[in-house]
């Protein structure tokens, strides 16, 4: 079957016009695109990686024809290198600047990041090319279709300047960026004229992002871009850094149009001490996501309040806790970020920690507490008190934040086997129905009381969990009561006599952060979190996704579970786990088992290979995992063994004895993961041998 | 049942295989949901789709019955959707059950989705096929598409030389 499309056809419209660089594109008379005509392709091609639409174009001419452009949809340039290196880049750059500007290939280029920052290895000896940068802007303004340009750490002249601003970009991103004027004080004299003469310019851009962190040790970026590229009506994202934000405040606040499309607004923290803050904000009243961000120092002030009808619609929020609880007053803040710039935030105290969730208000759907010190059981409890309608809960989930992760232990304690004093157990076990009568934050109050008494963990049998010493918490040990330990129901009890907790029933996703000890291995971590997410699960039924992030060198991995829903019809009732690690490069898969599975990113054949090594047989019943990738797709089933007492009904889950291992159709088995599959097939597998003996023919 | 009946429409294929079907769930299809605007009086003979096939159209129904009710997406302008649409190849787990055929089906489903104009199940198939060339050499990629080579070496060697510009050295 063959397509023969007009060249003028969908929406690439760069077809239309005849190379008149390249060599061979003019002998193509017809594009053969057989199987799919053209927008189908272009559809594809969209969602292909630079390397696939390159190996795309190598197909047949037709393709070439059409996937070349995508190759070069993301460009990038970083012209800094040893002076001896110097002048074959600027030949290079020539050449390659002149392969860009050929008119099949400019329409395509859509992303342009220019860069001097030296990554992580800095070579002192690379200096910025002389010249070269000139060339690369000056070239921008050939890609009629580019419209996101990212510049890294550059040094930007007014000419320079002047050519990005007049791209029509949808997105600037200017990371730590330096202007250099005419003279060496020509900043100071255009932030005057340009403040005062804001209300006769006429943005001409379209920008609906702006980024622009500077520093600030480092020079403003030019304040004549910024304040001609802020368009009133199409400007969505602001996203700026100290140096520059007292001149973007005041810009707001001068501007006689409102920023009504600003929805996304990040400012450095000592920006709410601006006197241009608050009218800066009216000019913004679409605002649904404010961000503060702190850069070097804590300010040493901070506002005491803000006017409620500032920022009316805000519903997320991301910093500092003292201004979640003031914007938290007057609004119905649902998404909220917390985080702590330094060691001594009262976020580190889980007990004052708990007197500023009680401010966030009640509307709280989604909660990432990004350095928490401890999670004691009464900061867990206080979470799913005051906020019935919390889905998604976050501690320490940000592998960046390593260092502040959470100790299984620690984990567990809060979710079931803490021993505590005998207050909270009476007050828990009777009066508990006129505590949450009065208030929500009354049973939180009865439940602080008990928190001083909480001691080292024993373990309840099953958990099997015994830390080494090293990794208690001190701060968790109190000899007093340790040697007289009341013993207090899990968690999950607590709950079922309290259906007060309302989060309990309303939780759906939780990820923790957590450290496990270096010379721990895999095998043992994953038995860890296995039995953590079962405690987590009983503590709350509503769970439908957990996920635990911890730091395996090289990389952060993590371990989650996933519920399934129930349309895939999953029978069987099963422990339900999975785990990978984030290599960021990797093929996404997915695992599976029983009534959950899970999403992961992990080279399949390791993953296949994990299991078949044993690794999880203790933990597994029912593994399913399949590659997508490259429609590969094995499913393993496996029997357990008993061990797991879970209340799931897993005893009678099924009859199968061994492996039983399904390979998708199309699976490309390779020699080794024949090997194992092989090798654990067992003699009571015929259905496995038949499978691959099929493989093997 | 107290919900209130849904208009059945009823469709025939190019081998003259016929369903009868919910108009919400046909609805899926922005090509018959505009027909089916334009035509004010109720019609009892069947909407012709010329370009699809009987096995092929019970798929693609299967899919629309599955996501009936779900909001349309919207019509935006090309570039807004460049930048808000999220370029990944992730497929929900339903749809990847789904859509989990032998390749000839898959094809055959996304020409279909494209002529129906059901926006999210070309999704699903151009995601699908993404993720099948990922990875790929040329000439596995051939081979999956049964594409004959007619570059000359020297074409193909340009290319190749052409293709490194993408690199900054």
């Amino acid at each position: 079957m063959r397509f023969q499309w007009l060249l003028s056809l969908g929406p690439s419209k760069f077809l239309k016009r005849k190379p008149s660089s390249a060599e061979i594109w003019p002998t193509i008379g017809y594009l053969n695109l057989s199987p799919f005509p053209l927008e189908i392709w272009l559809e594809i091609l969209a969602l292909l990686p630079p390397s696939s639409a390159a190996a795309l174009s190598l197909t047949c001419r037709s393709l070439g024809w059409v996937s070349q452009p995508y190759i070069f949809r993301h460009i990038s340039f970083k012209p800094i290198l040893v002076p001896s290196k110097h002048a074959q880049y600027i030949d290079r750059l020539n050449r390659r600047l002149s392969f860009f500007t050929s008119p099949r290939i400019a329409k395509g280029i859509r992303e342009c990041t220019i860069s001097y920052a030296r990554g992580e290895k800095p070579n002192a000896q690379e200096v910025p090319i002389e010249g070269a940068l000139g060339l690369i802007v000056d070239a921008l303004s050939n890609f009629p279709h580019l419209r996101k340009l990212i510049l890294r750490s550059l040094m930007l002249e007014k000419r320079q300047m002047e050519i990005v601003e007049g791209l029509k970009l949808h997105y600037l991103e200017m990371q730590s960026c330096q202007y250099r004027g005419d003279n060496e004080d020509g900043d100071e004299e255009m932030t005057e004229d340009l403040h005062w003469d804001d209300s006769t310019t006429t943005p001409c851009s379209s920008l609906r992002s702006i980024i622009c962190n500077t520093e600030r040790r480092q020079d403003p970026t030019s304040h004549l871009i910024l304040s001609r590229v802020m368009n009133p009506l199409t400007l969505g994202q602001l996203i700026v850094g100290p140096s520059n934000s007292d001149f973007i405040l005041s810009t707001l606040a001068s501007s006689s149009t409102p920023f009504n499309n600003i929805l996304n607004l990040e400012l450095p923290i000592e920006s709410m001490l601006s006197h241009h803050i608050f009218s800066a904000l009216e000019h913004c009243p679409s605002v649904t996501r404010l961000a503060l961000r702190y850069y070097d120092v804590s300010p040493r002030r901070r506002l005491r309040s803000i006017p409620s009808h500032i920022l009316p619609k805000l519903h997320t929020y991301d910093g500092p806790h003292r201004y979640a609880t003031l914007l938290a007053k007057d609004r119905c803040l649902e998404d909220i970020t917390l985080r702590t710039f330094d060691n001594f935030s009262s976020m580190c105290d889980p007990g004052r920690l708990c007197e500023i969730l009680k401010k966030l208000g009640k509307d709280v759907k989604t909660l990432d507490l990004v350095t928490v010190n401890t999670l004691s059981k009464e900061l867990l409890v206080t979470i799913l008190m005051c906020f019935p309608e919390l889905k998604a809960l976050s501690v320490n989930a940000h592998p960046r934040m390593f260092p502040r992760c959470l100790y299984p232990e620690m984990v567990e304690r809060a979710f079931e086997g803490v021993h505590e004093g005998g207050e909270m157990v009476k007050e828990l076990a009777s009066g508990h129905d006129d505590e949450s009568e009065t208030e929500n934050g009354g049973m939180v109050g009865v439940l602080l009381g008990g928190a001083a008494a909480i001691t080292t963990p024993v373990h309840t049998e099953g958990g099997g969990l015994a830390p080494p010493p090293s990794l208690a918490d001190p701060s968790y040990t109190n000899p007093s009561t340790s040697s007289a330990p009341v013993q207090l129901p899990p968690l999950y009890k607590i709950i079922e006599r309290n259906p007060s907790i309302p989060g309990c029933h309303s939780l759906t996703s939780l990820t923790i952060g957590m450290q496990f000890q270096r010379s721990s291995d895999s095998s043992k971590i994953e038995k860890t979190v296995l039995e953590l997410i079962q405690g987590m699960r009983r503590a709350c039924p509503s769970l439908k996704k957990v996920k635990i992030w911890y730091w395996k060198y090289p990389k952060p991995q993590w371990i989650g579970w996933k519920k399934v829903g129930e349309d895939i019809g999953h029978s069987t009732s099963s422990l339900p786990l999975g785990s990978g690690n984030s290599g960021f490069d990797s093929h996404t898969g997915m695992m599976g088992a029983g009534d959950g599975h899970l999403t992961t990113k992990r080279h399949s054949g390791s993953a296949i290979s994990d299991i078949l090594e044993g690794r999880w047989r203790d933990a597994w019943e029912h593994v399913e995992m399949r590659r997508w990738q490259s429609r590969k797709c094995v499913g393993l089933w496996k029997d357990v063994d008993g061990r797991m007492d879970d209340s799931d009904d897993i005893s009678d889950s099924g009859e199968e004895s061994g492996v039983r291992i399904d390979i998708g159709r199309s699976m490309n088995v390779n020699r080794r993961l024949y090997r194992d599959l092989r090798r654990s097939g067992g003699p009571a597998n015929r259905w496995l041998r038949r499978t691959l003996m099929r493989r093997e023919e | 049942m107290a919900a209130p009946a849904t208009q059945q429409i009823k469709i025939r294929c190019n081998d003259e295989k016929e369903f009868t079907v919910d108009r919400d769930v046909l609805e899926r299809s922005v090509l018959i949901k505009n027909m089916l605007e334009d035509v004010t009086e109720q019609q009892d003979a069947p909407i012709p789709l010329p370009n699809v096939s009987g096995p092929v159209m019970a798929k693609v129904l299967e899919y629309c019955t599955h996501h009936r009710g779900e909001p349309l997406p919207s019509a935006d302008t090309e570039q807004s959707q460049d930048e808000t649409r999220k370029r990944t190849t992730d497929i929900s787990e339903w749809d990847q059950k789904f859509i989990t055929v032998d390749q000839e089906m898959l094809f055959e489903i996304i020409l279909a989705a494209n002529y129906l104009d059901i926006k999210s199940l070309l999704d699903v198939g151009c995601k699908t096929v993404a993720n099948m060339i990922k990875g790929k050499t040329p000439e596995e990629i051939r081979k999956l598409f049964n594409i004959v080579n007619d570059f000359t070496p020297e074409e193909e060697a340009q290319i190749k030389k052409e293709n490194e510009w993408a690199e900054d050295r």
